[in-house]
């Protein structure tokens, strides 16, 4: 029978005679993502979050293991446990709810476009723990919480400050010391270049050098109002 | 995600200390380590820079006694602060169970706080987490000094809140730690959840096992 993962989509082949009747956890080896394998015909339903999950936890029954999926073709499936719970392998994770059966968003480094991604479609439970987030649309907290937004702009100034502001912090007397003699700019030069290193990094070249945000900050918390950078 | 291991009946979680550079979150470990017996406690592992500030993470282990014949473990664990360090940061919040989040009250980390929850929700949702749904707690550290935001602002800042979908759940829930506030409450015909926030002076051990205790026990509840 095939199964395919809900949150990659990806398709594995698994021998129906090794998954239970009460059904098998399996673990996507593409994507990470736990979902439940189910004997035909309800081939690879997926299930809500946390609906499954909690009678397994809360009981935790060392039962033997029931046989595993069997070494399905590349990319394969890693059998995480059977459904209730296994003795056989000794370490295994509990059980995350399986998300809804979304493409996992591909969010880049420092452009949080699927952040509030999960609050979509919240099918099962409070505090679902795990599984990959719901597609990025926009989110419905974003109007209140910032965090859930997303503002390029925003976040490359303030990156940028904090940034900043951890030079100052990690570095009060260095700084006290600049700021007397006028060193400012030598005094720091390696910190400068590893701050910027990153903030290039999280926001992208063309904005870090679209922008002053980074001088600014330099200019304005590093040093003190002054415009040494 | 917690770690069940069935042949030595453990239970092994992992709450990972996250928040801005300098803001308290070693001082918390370390608080907690000095007040717990030595034989509910590992040993405490600190990667840290000759400054002492953590270079890459500090590690915990706490026992907690037993939840149904299992014995039940908390790795406890901080980020480095640095905005410079975030893939250690990222690399730290796989496998979490749950999030406290230590703000440094004074005025001037307003944005470094700012920008390590942005880095949070960011990170989390890179591993396809979502804060809003794992247990998640906000500890305002540093309440002693002078320079010391309100509460008000930090929470305005910090912790917006997010909607609440399921609907049973869309009903007024108060705070049980702060008389007169509301962790469900509703904002322009909006339903919005707020984490469960404490004020702590981590020198002085002031509200760090308070924290612990919320986040532990909102991660003992995940377990059914």
């Amino acid at each position: 029978m095939n199964v395919r993962c809900p949150s990659c989509q990806t398709v594995f082949r698994v021998d129906p005679t090794k998954v239970p009747d009460a059904g098998v956890r399996a673990r996507c080896t593409v994507c990470e993502g736990v979902f439940g394998v189910y004997p035909e015909p309800s081939e690879a339903p997926v299930r809500a979050p946390t609906a499954a999950p909690e009678p397994a936890r809360s009981t935790p029954e060392p039962k033997p293991a029931a046989t595993i999926p069997g070494p399905p073709p590349a990319p394969a499936a890693t059998p995480v446990a059977p459904w209730p719970a296994a003795a056989a392998r000794p370490v295994i994770k509990s059980p995350p709810p399986v998300a809804p059966p979304v493409a996992r968003p591909s969010v880049s480094p420092g452009m949080p476009a699927g952040r509030g991604a999960g609050i979509a479609p919240r099918a099962g439970g409070p505090k679902a723990l795990g599984g990959p987030a719901a597609a990025p649309r926009a989110a419905p907290g974003a109007a209140f919480n910032p965090f859930l937004s997303h503002d390029p702009r925003q976040k490359a100034r303030r990156l940028a400050r904090a940034l900043v502001s951890d030079l100052v912090v990690y570095h009060p007397e260095k700084r006290e010391r600049g700021l007397k003699e006028g060193t400012l700019k030598e005094l720091f030069d390696e910190e400068i270049k590893k701050s910027w290193d990153e903030y290039e990094e999280q926001v992208g070249k063309e904005m870090a050098e679209s922008t002053t945000f980074f001088n600014d900050a330099l200019n304005e918390i590093l040093g003190d109002g002054s415009s040494v950078f | 995600m917690s770690m069940i291991n069935y042949a030595s009946r453990e239970i092994n979680c992992k709450l990972v200390y996250y928040g801005p550079g300098l803001g308290g979150k070693t001082t918390n470990l370390e608080h907690v380590f000095s007040k717990i017996a030595p034989t509910a406690k590992g040993k405490m592992i600190s990667l840290a820079t000759e400054t002492e500030r953590t270079l890459f993470f500090d590690f915990l282990p706490v026992d907690l006694g037993t939840i149904r014949g299992f014995k039940t473990r908390f790795h406890l664990y901080t980020v480095p602060g640095q905005v410079y360090y975030n893939a250690s940061r990222k690399l730290i919040l796989k496998g979490v169970d749950g999030v406290a989040f230590v703000a440094d009250s004074q005025v001037e980390r307003m944005e470094a706080n700012i920008e390590s929850m942005q880095n949070l929700y960011t990170n989390l949702a890179e591993y396809g987490y979502d804060l809003t749904k794992i247990p998640f707690v906000i500890q305002f550290n540093k309440r002693d000094l002078p320079n010391a935001a309100p509460i008000a602002d930090l929470q305005a800042a910090i912790n917006p809140g997010w909607p609440v979908e399921d609907v049973t759940r869309q009903r007024l829930m108060p705070d049980p730690l702060h008389e007169g506030e509301f962790l469900v409450e509703q904002a322009d015909g909006q339903w919005i959840e707020h984490a469960p926030y404490f004020e702590s002076v981590a020198t002085s051990g002031d509200g760090v096992f308070d924290t612990l205790k919320a986040l532990s026990k909102l991660v003992i509840k995940t377990l059914g």
